[in-house]
């Protein structure tokens, strides 16, 4: 009983922050999360600093999903 | 038998989850590659083989529970996993009792085997980067940080927050702030929240602890330095990241991870960095190729997107992590399987993976505690220039140290995880060039330099200054000392010194003889002393005496305008030795009341000599000697006492001792005060030429030392033996003696001081020394011969000192002040305050005495006229309109006095009169005189009272007509005194004329024409003037016959009347009247008596002052000038008498002349010259019957009784 009422505020704490749709979803952040786990998974083939600065500029609409090559293709180039 | 893994996994995202990382991604491979590894190995052996069974779970705890239970239900031998949550899987493990073995969980809590007996892990807990935290900072003394970590949604870095703020409470560390962040910090792309952070923390730290992603360290770094407090090394920051070093690339860690270059302000903060990350993996590369391939195959088929590029996935360390898992279970079950256990009893696995150690997929080997917890390896970085995976040289963090385990012993009983210590193989470059400390000197307030480190301080530098100045000083002084030593401040030229021989005689003479006109005057004032009066006197009286000793005894000179005295020194050289130096100094500087001042030396040849302080009155022997100065108890216990103080100074000073206390080194200044002498410079008279042979130096050479004890006498010359405290003692015994016999050191001994010397140093019987007689002090004091027999004791030791002295003789002082002329002034107080009383006494006395003769004046003269005669002022001559006046006489006295002895007569008159006066104290009447038998009285002055004086008269006449029928003769009883009366009303002037005898006098016609009333009576018969009659008349009541008219000589005819008698209802009224009259004088009398009385009252109770007792002398004194002549005359001879007499009478002539005068200045007749000379011839007459009958006149000049009654008229 101890253990699940520690893990109630995280579960409500988790639902509350990562869930809530109607929320205002910082979209510029999670771009960015996304551009820097894209970095860490295809390291120097990943252009981190123009995938940044892209979500800068569209705002976070466009949001590079490392599995989908499509998008994070304007963000791939070859190694010299 | 084929066990199936149940793989615990989040490799995909849940709808609507747009950035988590899915960890699975990139690791999922690598279990894969471990199942087939171990199919291929020694497990096929045992006919066993593993196979996996995915359960995604999005990451989410509650996801990852689920998926617990239901790889449960399909009969899984055991768990690989879970991910980022294990604490309730955990749990969930042990209660279906199959083993977990986490890849990923760092979480604290499944450590405790006692509710998780079934986990184990292969990536280390968060409890060991916790050690190594703790671990640096213990060993740089950084015992006061602040923490600040990243609590973000993933919750990714909130336990490992935890563990380390328990375990640096647990060291000792004190956390002072502890501050979060709640979103990834991307530098370059985001606002930078350490901004707010460090301004709300770096005034209260100095160490920062900050645990996140490495790439967002950079913010607190570049935060630090824009704000400039980094640049003196007096800040710091420690990382904490649980990414393993990446040493291909070291320059990443001063960047964001999004951008491409790093900025030089970052570079610079990094010099105030340390990391503690896991250590890198070693040969990496290989396992990391066969992870991505397994990837790419079923059962996950994870696309690659780099697959064009030729690139592959990064793999991260879990991915070893999970191989590792996957190996240990295999090899634990084969184990147990070998020995006979259950295969699927998951405590039996877990406990044969504890202990174990293997080589991991890291690269380097791993041990498995007693806990089930990998064991971590941490790496300490530091900024500094380091070879990249592209073999550059760039600026980056790079490995300074590592940290070592202690106690890690398997057979450690202790369940004490163990400690780690810090260990660096390469030297810190830090800001400065020292460590930085976790606080400031003085405290984050300030408050240690304050309350501490300022006080510490100032007492050092106090005492510094303490000891430097003590130390100044004691040189300072020393230094000092030789230079006065050195600078010769004694020594005098005796140039300087006036003593030439002629003017040396006039100066001494003139300067003797002006000190001795100053004493007398300013002495007598201040004491009175008989005594003293008598020195003084004597002094004065013996000017040339006085001289005669200066001269001889103390040579004087002029040194700066002072009088000194000069002892001449007999050397011939003086060698100035320092010892010498010092004695001079030491008796310059000595300085007392009883000590004569020792002023200077001359040292040159052949004037050497000792100038010290004058004292006029010479020595105490010149004193002693002089018969006509006497001594009482008083002077000599003062003298005493000043000899004894002047001793004891010496004794406690530097100079020991005396050492020829003598009667003629004791001088006596003006003031009789005693002051002590040639002591000190024994060195300064060594070689004293003697070289003087005659008997009479001689024996004043054996005569002075008497005075010195037997002991010192015994060593050697006096000239080479120092003396001693006691040896004073004995001294001052002699001495003591001389000043009571003042015969003396021996007193009258009949020897020579040749012999009495040989008798103090040969005593016959050491237990009776020879000593002077106490005979002669049987009347002095008891403590003195008592002392005296002290001090003189044959052993030193046996003496008193001088303290013992002075308590044994105080007796001597008893009532008595410490200087001579206190005690003179308090004899002077007592007398004073004697003479106060008697004064007072006396002053009493003599008001006493001047009310009796006031009362005697005022019986002899108006009490106004008597007030002004006793001013001094004249009395002048009133003149009333209208009196009545009467005369009496008494017929046939001149035939009884002629029969009669003379005492006969005076009886008779003074019983007649003091009859009348009697009766007329009744009435408002003054008696003016009597003249032999004549009887004269008047009303109506000094007190005017309207017409009532005629009645007075009358009423008063009838009254005493009446007694005289009643009278007896005492010598002649049968014969019958015949009194004739004659009353008249009219003018008079009256007053005192002349100043000899005062007398108040009546002067004008009035009182002629009623005494030839009188004469021109008849006996027992009142004979009353017309004027008189109308008087009477108009007041009433009185009856008259008349007698006719006669002739009067000098009146010519006059009609007169008889009176007969007063009606008695008139009588009554006039007598209530008269008593009403009297009644009112009496009550103002009253009242001005109690005036008076309280006055006198109000002096008594008052303060006398000095000035009112210094005024009543002089007036009692006037008074008795002026009481003087009364007295004289009172008791004079006979012959005097006579003298008076004729003086009175001469006296009166010129009053009679003088009344003339003054009638003629008014325009007088011819009748008036006539009746002025008939005045005058009436006089003669009166002098003639008063001539002839000597023996009449003569009693009434005596005192009689009449005192009483005269008092009781003037009253009324």
């Amino acid at each position: 009983l101890v253990h699940f009422g520690n893990a109630l505020p995280a579960i409500s704490h988790y639902t509350h922050k990562r869930f809530d749709s109607m929320g205002g979803i910082d979209f510029v952040q999670v771009c960015l999360n996304n551009c820097v786990q894209c970095k860490t998974m295809l390291g120097d083939y990943f252009q981190g600093q123009t995938c940044a600065l892209s979500c800068l500029k569209f705002k976070g609409k466009a949001i590079p999903d490392c599995e989908d090559i499509a998008s994070i293709a304007p963000f791939l180039n070859a190694l010299e | 038998e084929v066990f199936t893994l149940g793989y615990l996994t989040a490799s995909q995202r849940r709808p609507g989850n747009l950035d988590y990382n899915r960890p699975g991604l990139t690791i999922s491979g690598a279990i894969s590659l471990a199942v087939e590894e171990v199919n291929a190995g020694r497990l096929r052996d045992r006919g066993h083989s593993l196979q996996f069974v995915v359960a995604e779970t999005y990451g989410e705890e509650v996801v990852s529970i689920r998926q617990t239970a239901a790889l449960w239900t399909q009969q899984v031998a055991a768990y690989i996993g879970p991910q980022e949550t294990c604490v309730h899987e955990g749990r969930m493990a042990a209660a279906f009792n199959l083993p977990m073995i986490s890849y990923y969980c760092t979480h604290r809590d499944p450590s405790n085997k006692a509710d998780f007996p079934t986990f184990a892990r292969t990536r280390p807990p968060d409890t060991q980067i916790s050690k190594s935290v703790v671990a640096l900072l213990l060993a740089f003394n950084w015992t006061q940080v602040s923490f600040l970590y990243l609590d973000d949604a993933s919750g990714q870095y909130q336990p490992v927050a935890e563990t380390i703020l328990s375990t640096l409470t647990d060291a000792g560390v004190s956390i002072r702030d502890i501050r979060t962040w709640n979103t990834i910090y991307h530098h370059g792309f985001m606002d930078n929240p350490f901004e707010a952070l460090v301004e709300q923390t770096y005034a209260n730290t100095r160490i920062y602890l900050i645990l996140g992603h490495y790439y967002e360290h950079v913010g607190l770094m570049v935060s630090l330095q824009r704000r400039g407090i980094l640049s003196k090394g007096d800040y710091f920051v420690v990382g904490i990241d649980i990414e393993q070093y990446d040493p291909a690339k070291p320059e990443k860690y001063l960047r964001g991870l999004l951008l491409e270059d790093v900025e030089p302000l970052a570079v610079q903060a990094f010099q105030s960095y340390l990391g503690i990350v896991p250590t890198a993996s070693v040969s990496f590369a290989t396992f990391a190729n066969e992870v991505n391939k397994y990837m790419e195959r079923p059962p996950f088929n994870f696309p690659n997107p780099l697959g064009p590029f030729g690139g592959v996935k990064q793999i991260s360390a879990e991915a070893a992590y999970l191989y590792d898992a996957v190996h240990l279970y295999a090899k634990a079950l084969m184990e147990v399987l070998d020995s006979g256990g259950r295969p699927r009893n998951g405590s039996a696995i877990v406990a044969a993976i504890k202990g174990s150690r293997y080589r991991s997929a890291m690269g380097y080997h791993v041990y498995i505690d007693e806990n089930g917890d990998a064991a971590g390896n941490y790496t300490v970085l530091a900024r500094g220039s380091v070879r990249n995976g592209r073999n550059q040289t760039v600026l980056g963090l790079r490995p300074v140290g590592t940290f070592i385990h202690r106690n890690s012993s398997l057979s450690s009983i202790s369940k004490a995880l163990p400690h780690q210590n810090l260990k660096l193989f390469s030297p810190i470059d830090w800001v400065g060039g020292t460590r930085p400390a976790a606080a400031p000197r003085c405290g984050f307030g300030g408050e240690k330099c304050v309350n501490y480190t300022g006080e510490i301080s100032a007492a050092i530098a106090g005492g510094a200054l303490l000891l430097l100045s003590l130390v100044s000083l004691v040189l300072y002084r020393n230094w000092r000392y030789e230079q006065e030593l050195d600078s010769l401040l004694w020594k005098i030229d005796f140039r300087e010194v006036q003593i030439h021989e002629n003017e040396r005689e006039q100066q001494s003479q003139k300067q003797t003889r002006h000190l001795l006109n100053h004493l007398p005057r300013r002495l007598p004032p201040q004491s009175t002393h008989p005594l003293i009066r008598t020195s003084q006197v004597s002094l004065s009286s013996n000017p040339d005496a006085d001289f005669r000793y200066t001269t001889i005894f103390t040579p004087i000179g002029l040194y700066k305008g002072q009088l000194y005295a000069i002892k001449k020194v007999r050397k011939k050289s003086v060698d100035i030795t320092r010892e010498m130096k010092k004695e001079l100094k030491l008796l310059r500087d000595a300085r007392h009341d009883n000590i004569c001042a020792f002023i200077g030396a001359c040292t040159d040849p052949p004037n050497i000599c000792i100038i010290s302080e004058y004292c006029t009155r010479g020595s105490l022997k010149d004193i002693l000697e002089n018969e006509d100065v006497k001594l009482d108890n008083m002077f000599i216990a003062s003298m005493v006492a000043d000899i004894i103080r002047g001793v004891i100074y010496l004794h406690d000073s530097p100079i020991r001792f005396h050492g020829a206390l003598c009667t003629s080194n004791c001088l006596v200044d003006s003031r009789w005060v005693v002051k002590l002498t040639d002591f000190g410079l024994f060195a300064f008279k060594q070689g004293i030429e003697d070289s003087s042979t005659d008997m009479q130096h001689m024996s004043a050479k054996c005569l002075k030392l008497l005075y010195r004890a037997p002991e010192l006498l015994r060593q050697g010359p006096s000239s080479l033996v120092m003396g001693t405290q006691r040896g004073d003692a004995y001294s001052f015994g002699i001495l003591l003696y001389e000043m009571h016999v003042r015969r003396g050191p021996f007193g009258e001994t009949g020897l020579t001081p040749m012999q009495c010397l040989q008798k103090v140093l040969q005593p016959q019987d050491y237990l009776n020394p020879y000593r002077p007689s106490l005979q002669p002090l049987e009347t002095a004091f008891d403590c003195v011969s008592e002392c005296l027999r002290e001090c003189w004791a044959e052993r030193p030791e046996d003496r008193p000192d001088f303290k013992t002295i002075r308590t044994k003789l105080r007796p001597l002082r008893k009532g008595m002040r410490p200087n001579i002329f206190d005690n003179m002034m308090a004899m002077m107080e007592k007398y004073a305050n004697n003479l106060e009383a008697l004064v007072d006494d006396r002053t009493d006395q003599l008001q006493e005495e001047k009310k009796k003769t006031d009362a005697l004046l005022h019986e002899m003269l108006p009490r106004c006229v008597a007030d002004q005669l006793k001013k001094g002022h004249k009395v002048d001559p009133e003149h009333y309109e209208q009196v009545s006046i009467y005369f009496s006489d008494i017929v046939g006295f001149t035939a009884m006095s002629a029969e009669c002895t003379p005492l006969q007569v005076v009886d008779f008159l003074n019983d007649l009169y003091t009859c009348f006066d009697s009766i007329i104290g009744h009435y408002d009447v003054y008696k003016v005189e009597t003249i032999g038998d004549a009887y004269m009285v008047v009303s109506g002055l000094p007190l005017r009272n309207g017409d009532l004086h005629a009645a007075e008269i009358a009423t008063m006449s009838l009254h005493l007509l009446s007694a005289v029928s009643e009278f007896k003769i005492r010598h002649r009883p049968t014969n019958r005194l015949l009194l004739r009366i004659g009353i008249h009303s009219g003018p008079v002037c009256a007053g005192v004329v002349g100043l000899k005898m005062p007398r108040y006098c009546l002067f004008g016609d009035t009182v002629n024409t009623a005494s030839r009333m009188e004469s021109s009576g008849v006996p027992l018969k009142i004979h009353c003037s017309w004027q008189c009659r109308q008087l009477l008349d108009r007041l009433g009541g009185y009856h008259f016959a008349e007698r006719g008219v006669i002739s009067m000589k000098g009146k010519g005819d006059q009609r007169t009347y008889w009176l007969l008698g007063e009606d008695e209802e008139a009588r009554t009224r006039r007598t209530y009247e008269r008593s009403q009259r009297r009644g009112s004088r009496a009550l103002n009398k009253f009242i001005q008596g109690t005036i008076k009385q309280a006055q006198e009252q109000a002096n008594e109770y008052g303060i006398r002052s000095s000035l009112k007792q210094k005024n009543l002398p002089r007036n009692s004194l006037t008074r008795s000038s002026s009481l003087e002549s009364p007295k004289k005359l009172r008791f004079a001879a006979g012959s005097l008498l006579e003298h008076h007499r004729y003086h009175s009478d001469e006296a009166l002539l010129e009053v009679d002349s003088y009344t003339g005068l003054r009638r003629s200045s008014g325009g007088s007749t011819q009748s008036r010259y006539e009746e002025t000379t008939l005045s005058l011839t009436l006089s003669c007459q009166s002098i003639e019957i008063v001539g002839g009958q000597h023996n009449k006149r003569r009693p009434s000049s005596y005192p009689t009784a009449n005192t009483p009654l005269l008092m009781n008229h003037v009253e009324v």
